[in-house]
């Protein structure tokens, strides 16, 4: 059986008939295009998948589409405004921070989600924020150091 | 594949006596996986988080902490009401998974899944709980002591119609310290071994009154290490007898060689968590 979804994406309102077995990140990527959130290992380890859902960073192949029903996400597509890079966006460019760019959307996301809710996070707060975003390339030094640069004071 | 989102608890159950291949969706981040590898094709979903009745964290002198089933992993560790009254679970919650699991899955639910491995039921089991768990037909709750709890592998006492509704810890009667050690390959990952310990002193002498060791990912579930435990009982603990009961711990403990460790490693893991958490919650407890 087919169910209602309804559903907030980067401030645009989508309503889908989805089964009760499809993941949020299915929804995102294939009935939305929104092809920022990957699928990295698709059990939920890596975090490539991860986005902000009603303000939380989540995992989106972890998430069933309806249990994100009348909610609201922001996908990496939604950071920037318009031309206007966010300044995690900036900071990842100006610090080098990815390599081959499949864990960045993730990583962009969870860092935002940390911010949003501590605004002066020291390095181990920052560590422990993209414990669920695994990075094959860069080693994290460069990720870490771009997401400090944008703490301010 | 059908899916419901009842409102209260009694929709909840009334769907699980209708439907008998249901299962429950709280945080979904052990069951998601399950679904995904088609290891299980439950005939409907029953999404609970809409139950507002079970999201909760109180306490009081009497029933001591009671947690609502709902209640993530993430608002576990961020709560000053459990960090103050109940440390060993803030400690535990803090290197469970990582941030977006903890964001959505909940206390209930990892108990529900009974997954061996799991650090909730161990420090649970430290701490002497008891789960209330209800069915359609009942006024009350039914009240099942955490050490009754897991039958097996993934495999609990709740009945099929049975929704769990609360995690109830009593208040420990003296002074208490509770410590809870991990070992996993790379940090915050599920354990190898986990073991939690909860101590009581006497108010008069500061002998050991009351010792909980609770060993995880060793058995077919959590485990209480009771010969270890008797090693401390009514003493005045010695790093000897902190020895002898790391011991016991892992002389009781039922591990199974898998591609990373053997079972004597993890035995001697098993030893050397025990001792750690032994020595961690006496200092916690005399402070």
């Amino acid at each position: 059986m087919d169910y209602e979804l309804n559903l907030t994406v980067n401030g645009e309102y989508y309503r889908l008939i989805v089964p009760p077995y499809r993941t949020l990140l299915e929804v995102l990527r294939e009935d939305l295009g929104l092809t920022g959130a990957k699928s990295g290992c698709s059990t939920g380890k890596c975090g490539a998948c991860t986005v902000i859902l009603d303000g939380k960073s989540v995992k989106s192949c972890l998430i069933l589409a309806l249990q994100a029903n009348g909610k609201e996400v922001l996908t990496i597509e939604g950071l920037a405004n318009g031309d206007k890079l966010h300044p995690l966006q900036k900071a990842f460019i100006e610090h080098g921070a990815m390599q081959c760019g499949y864990c960045t959307p993730g990583m962009i996301l969870s860092a935002k989600a940390l911010l949003d809710e501590n605004l002066h996070p020291t390095e181990d707060e920052i560590r422990d924020a993209l414990v669920g975003n695994i990075c094959r390339c860069t080693g994290y030094v460069k990720i870490v150091e771009a997401i400090s640069a944008t703490v301010s004071g | 594949m059908k899916y419901f989102e009842p409102k209260t608890i009694a929709e909840a159950c009334a769907l699980l006596t209708k439907y008998t291949g249901a299962k429950i969706v709280a945080g979904g981040q052990s069951l998601t996986p399950l679904l995904k590898q088609r290891l299980i094709e439950p005939e409907c979903l029953i999404n609970i988080k809409k139950i507002a009745a079970l999201n909760y964290i109180e306490y009081d002198e009497g029933a001591g902490l009671q947690i609502g089933a709902l209640t993530t992993h993430r608002q576990i560790e961020k709560s000053p009401l459990i960090e103050s009254q109940c440390g060993v679970l803030s400690e535990m919650a803090k290197v469970l998974g990582d941030v977006q699991v903890r964001n959505v899955g909940t206390i209930g639910g990892s108990l529900c899944h009974a997954d061996p491995v799991a650090d909730p039921p161990v420090a649970l089991m430290s701490l002497g709980a008891n789960v209330n768990v209800k069915a359609v037909n009942s006024d009350g709750s039914r009240i099942i002591p955490i050490d009754e709890f897991f039958t097996d592998y993934f495999e609990t006492a709740l009945q099929p119609d049975e929704l769990l509704t609360e995690i109830q810890i009593p208040n420990p009667e003296g002074r208490f310290g509770g410590a809870f050690k991990k070992y996993s390959v790379y940090e915050r990952d599920l354990a190898v071994v986990n073991v939690a310990v909860g101590i009581t002193l006497a108010a008069g002498n500061g002998d050991i009154s009351d010792v909980k060791i609770a060993l995880g990912a060793v058995a077919s579930t959590p485990i209480r290490a009771k010969m270890a435990e008797e090693k401390l009982l009514s003493k005045s603990v010695d790093a000897e007898a902190i020895a002898a009961a790391a011991q016991a711990a892992s002389e009781e403990s039922q591990p199974v060689s898998d591609i990373t460790f053997s079972e004597d490693y993890k035995r001697e893991l098993v030893s050397v968590l025990t001792r750690q958490a032994i020595e961690t919650a006496l200092e916690r407890a005399k402070r």
